[in-house]
């Protein structure tokens, strides 16, 4: 039996929504490690999706995430103002300290998240953005050096070298 | 050796030869990786609130152009795209969401934007559902639970409880609909309360709630809901309703050890801090409390 001519877009609003709750908050990270403003961020999330939608016919399902980083990274580099502020992460250990550890334990280990932070903040650009979309997002080195356009030898050295920088944090204690 | 500069990252992907993980191993290297690599599963970004942004998309964009008719040419095509349409179709049809579920879970309030741009702020443990295919002829919630409603101007809105109805005419207002408890307070503009035929229109800084059968309203103190402020509050609640909204809100459980649960409280408890809200109901009504973990026992003092 031959198949339809037509291949499967995204205008269908269950497969809109599946794209969304697949990409949207990666993308948000994406772009949040970058210009380091949530809110800014997820407004150009919702410019992103908007575009999406506005060519939903010419985008299949598999597609979707590339078009979608790349229309956000375009977005972003059309914005003037890129603050430079430290990211700001939710540190779930504080939240879920078990009652067998001493005080000691918990301040050290608080210490030491404090501190990978700030390393994670000095990193060069493109290293951190490596690092986190891998660490936080689960991307491949793959998914990421096809999103930063380089190659995935490329991804694996900035992975080499941010783990490199953090691993001194080690040193100052 | 080769590929010295990539070393850490192949190690994360668990790609090293075994040679290249001992001599990792053997110069530490690797314990203070690990160390990293578990930190790092600590981290987490700000919670990102899908349901809200996607209704926020929805508002914006606009419908998806016409398809271009002239892309199915042949009739041979025609029958095969037919069915294959009809039965994605269908497929989809089935899954469409016609109602809207909304849920806070203990220890959490959730804001929703309605179709109509009226936002409603529901405290934990209380859910929220509504018909999106019908919104346009009726614009009806079904409310479990407590919320706080900012209706805008337009047709009758009404919240269906499992006690009773209110119907409102762009207001703000607070629902509460919990065990034993009826309660709507009125903020701004009118609201009609209405519940086993009995009727009260309230207006702006008034209350109504259900006390031994019947509907009674009564001016309000506060001017917006205190669980709003870090407060639940009571007035003449039953001390089973004020464990069960304790338990809600911190995602407790508690254990009543002869504790008489019809006996009445009025006041309020903090929201922020277990321990004092805690003391804030046990004090005044002569009980003692211990706490284990996620269990409370509670018990008169003198015994």
């Amino acid at each position: 039996m031959s198949k339809p001519e037509k291949k499967q877009d995204v205008c269908d609003e269950p497969i809109f929504y599946g794209v969304f709750t697949q990409w949207a908050e990666p993308l948000r990270n994406f772009l949040y490690y970058q210009i380091s403003n949530l809110a800014e961020a997820e407004d150009l999330v919702q410019d992103a999706f908007s575009k999406l939608w506005e060519n939903c016919q010419k985008v299949t399902p598999e597609k979707a995430k590339s078009y979608l980083f790349t229309v956000g990274k375009n977005l972003m580099l059309n914005r003037i103002a890129r603050n430079k502020t430290a990211l700001k992460f939710i540190n779930t250990n504080a939240i879920t300290q078990t009652v067998n550890e001493t005080p000691q334990d918990i301040l050290e280990q608080n210490e030491f998240q404090e501190r990978l932070e700030s390393a994670i903040n000095e990193l060069p650009e493109g290293q951190k953005m490596v690092f986190l979309m891998n660490r936080l997002d689960g991307q491949t080195y793959k998914e990421i050096a096809k999103i930063l356009d380089i190659s995935i030898k490329a991804v694996e050295k900035r992975m080499h070298k941010a783990l490199s920088s953090l691993r001194k944090i080690h040193d100052k204690v | 050796m080769e590929n010295q500069d990539t070393k850490y990252a192949r190690w994360l992907n668990g790609e090293l030869t075994p040679e290249e993980q001992a001599a990792m191993d053997a110069s530490g290297e690797l314990q203070e990786l690990e160390a990293i690599k578990k930190a790092m599963t600590n981290l987490r970004l700000p919670k990102y609130d899908h349901d809200a942004a996607f209704q926020q998309l929805k508002e914006k964009r606009k419908a998806p152009p016409k398809k271009n008719p002239a892309r199915i040419r042949r009739l041979t095509w025609i029958s095969a795209a037919a069915s294959i349409l009809i039965l994605v179709g269908l497929f989809y049809w089935l899954q469409l969401p016609k109602v809207q579920h909304f849920q806070a879970n203990n220890g959490e309030t959730l804001e929703i934007s309605l179709p109509n741009g009226s936002i409603v702020t529901l405290n934990d443990g209380s859910s929220l559902q509504y018909n999106k295919n019908q919104w346009q002829q009726q614009r009806q919630v079904d409310l479990q639970g407590e919320a706080y409603f900012d209706v805008t101007k337009g047709p009758e809105f009404s919240i269906q409880t499992r006690q009773g109805t209110v119907t409102v005419l762009g207001t703000q207002f607070n629902v509460r609909s919990r065990e034993e408890i009826f309660q709507v307070d009125c903020y701004s503009g009118r609201v009609q309360v209405a519940r086993d035929n009995q009727n009260a229109i309230l207006t702006a800084a008034q209350t109504a709630s259900w006390q031994n059968s019947t509907l009674v309203t009564d001016s309000l103190t506060l001017d917006r809901p205190a669980w709003q402020s870090g407060l639940a509050q009571f007035s003449n609640a039953s001390l089973k309703s004020v464990f069960a909204e304790f338990e809600r809100q911190y995602d407790v459980s508690i254990i009543g050890e002869s504790v008489d649960l019809s006996s009445s409280f009025t006041g309020a408890f903090r929201l922020n801090n277990l321990e004092q809200g805690l003391r804030d109901f046990c004090t005044p009504k002569g009980l003692n409390y211990q706490i284990n973990g996620k269990t409370i026992l509670i018990s008169p003092k003198n015994q």
